[in-house]
């Protein structure tokens, strides 16, 4: 835990510090690339299905980056496997620890499995077990999607993270990240032009206003530092611009893996939504422990 | 170190079970002489920079009074600790009293973020820790290290579940209340003389600090 001075004479503790904020955004990757590979797998044609194997892949590596941070944040690291050994049902972050460990296993299992039957082409069958593994993806995916919303409303000393708008606001964000990988592994064709990033930020506008409203007026000075205090950059800058504005305009100049000019422009979309969940997350993880963290986190 | 002879300081009858442990801090008789948090700190051996029992400096809004509010584990009866560790290491005692079990503590301060009262911290070994009411000393019939170092007996501890227990009727008579309510956690440690800007002004009250050898406030 750090005890951070930042420029008024304050000390801030903050339990969920910057490795939280990691983890979520890598656990965001991992489900929601997972959940658009499945998509591609039971959905696409051979090209599709190839990209979908490697979202899986990427998934895998994604979770376990993001296992390995909370791994890191431990004030006792040596002390993980305490997490799988002991369990306690009322505990959210027990079901996670669950989730995510049972999640990169399976995404592996999968994507060699995937890798050993293949078509003419290359790209992978799905058949015999694997549309049982898939399914089981997805729903693991959606869980972990969703998880972290749980995770902080259990915290009741945090006001602003007790609102159930956070669920589907972290999940829509997680399939937006998975777009964004999708995008730079040329595997979002399908969705090209067809509205689903519109749709998600759109929805994820939404949802952000209507948090933004409900926060009740006895926290107005936690709502203050989000909305125009030190995480306002956050917010407007990394989350609203970057992360939603900048890639819906990119994608109005080219396409993701129409020549060299179009790969280069999806690999700057991609690369601006991600930047954008993660802002999401540490405007929420910080703003949420209400004092002035971020600066003095990052310092 | 020399081990205490509890056999001898043991009364027949003292330390037996209470159905709800509890505490009332009289804060008019608070002298902020910090008794309690040292007596604690030497009684558990904690670590500099750290607290099982806080004392607050509040000043009132209007006027030159300097308050004193006394802050440890509320012992709550919906504990949210309990419920966000996720490897069960805290429990509750018989009593009522929430305890962490060291040996299935993985230090990933889900207690502390859950905490209304920041109560619970992180020790130097990594571990959460916290005011237990001094289980060493409630079970052989000896008041928690605070009540009973309390120059101006301002911290009782009690059975709050036993109408006929001297501190259950002292919380009765003088109408004791809890710190942050709001927070619906149903205190086992309750307050006599609270007052409401109290609770705000805590959120700001100096705390000392050995972090960075300065003196800090806290804000949450």
């Amino acid at each position: 835990m750090q005890a951070t001075g930042i420029s008024d004479p304050q000390i801030v503790l903050v339990p969920f510090g910057v490795p939280i904020v990691v983890y979520l955004t890598f656990a965001a990757i991992a489900a929601g690339t997972a959940l658009l590979a499945v998509w591609l797998l039971f959905r696409g044609d051979s090209a599709e299905r190839s990209a979908g194997r490697r979202g899986l892949l990427v998934a895998t590596f994604a979770i376990a980056i993001g296992g390995c941070s909370l791994i890191l944040d431990l004030e006792a690291p040596a002390l993980f496997t305490y997490i799988l050994r002991y369990f306690n049902p009322a505990s959210m972050i027990a079901w996670g620890a669950r989730a995510i460990t049972v999640f990169g296993l399976l995404t592996a299992f999968t994507w060699w499995a995937l890798g050993r039957d293949t078509d003419a082409s290359g790209a992978p069958r799905v058949r015999g077990i694997l549309p049982v593994a898939l399914v089981l993806i997805a729903l693991l995916s959606v869980f972990i999607g969703l998880y972290p919303a749980w995770v902080l409303a259990q915290s009741t000393a945090r006001p602003l993270w007790a609102s159930p708008l956070l669920a589907p606001l972290l999940l829509l964000s997680a399939i937006h990240a998975g777009v964004a990988v999708h995008l730079l592994g040329r595997g979002a064709r399908r969705w090209q032009g067809s509205g689903l990033e519109i749709g998600l930020v759109a929805l994820q506008a939404v949802v952000l206003v209507l948090y933004l409203l409900q926060i009740d007026a006895a926290y107005g000075a936690a709502k203050a530092r989000l909305m125009t205090g030190s995480l306002a950059p956050w917010l407007w800058g990394g989350v609203v611009l970057i992360g939603w504005l900048v890639p819906l305009a990119l994608s109005r100049r080219g396409g993701t893996d129409k020549g060299d000019s179009g790969v280069g422009l999806a690999a700057w979309r991609a690369i601006a939504i991600l930047i954008g969940v993660l802002a999401l997350r540490a405007v929420l993880v910080f703003g949420g422990q209400g004092a002035e963290a971020l600066i003095a986190a990052v310092r | 170190m020399t081990e205490v002879p509890w056999e001898k300081i043991h009364q027949p009858g003292a330390g037996a079970p209470k159905k709800r442990a509890g505490m009332v801090v009289d804060l008019r008789r608070c002298i902020g002489c910090h008794a309690c948090s040292v007596s604690c700190k030497t009684e558990h051996e904690v670590a500099l920079g750290s607290f099982r029992t806080r004392v607050r400096y509040l000043e009132e809004p209007e006027g030159n009074q300097i308050r004193f509010l006394p802050l440890l584990c509320m012992q709550c009866e919906d504990a949210p600790c309990l419920d966000a560790c996720p490897t069960g290491a805290i429990a509750r005692h018989a009593d009522g009293h929430v305890d962490i079990d060291r040996d299935r503590c993985c230090g990933n301060k889900a207690c502390v973020a859950a905490c209304p009262y920041q109560a619970i911290f992180i020790d130097e070994g990594g571990l959460a820790d916290k005011c237990d009411f001094c289980t060493h000393r409630t079970e052989v019939g000896l008041d928690p290290a605070c009540a009973a170092a309390c120059p101006t007996d301002a911290i009782r501890y009690g059975d709050l579940g036993d109408a006929d227990d001297p501190v259950a009727q002292y919380v009765q008579k003088h109408a004791a209340t809890a710190f942050k309510p709001e927070a619906g956690t149903r205190p086992s440690v309750v307050y006599v003389g609270l007052e409401d800007w109290m609770t705000d002004a805590a959120r700001t009250g100096i705390q000392v600090s050995s972090d960075d050898d300065e003196i800090v406030y806290e804000t949450r």
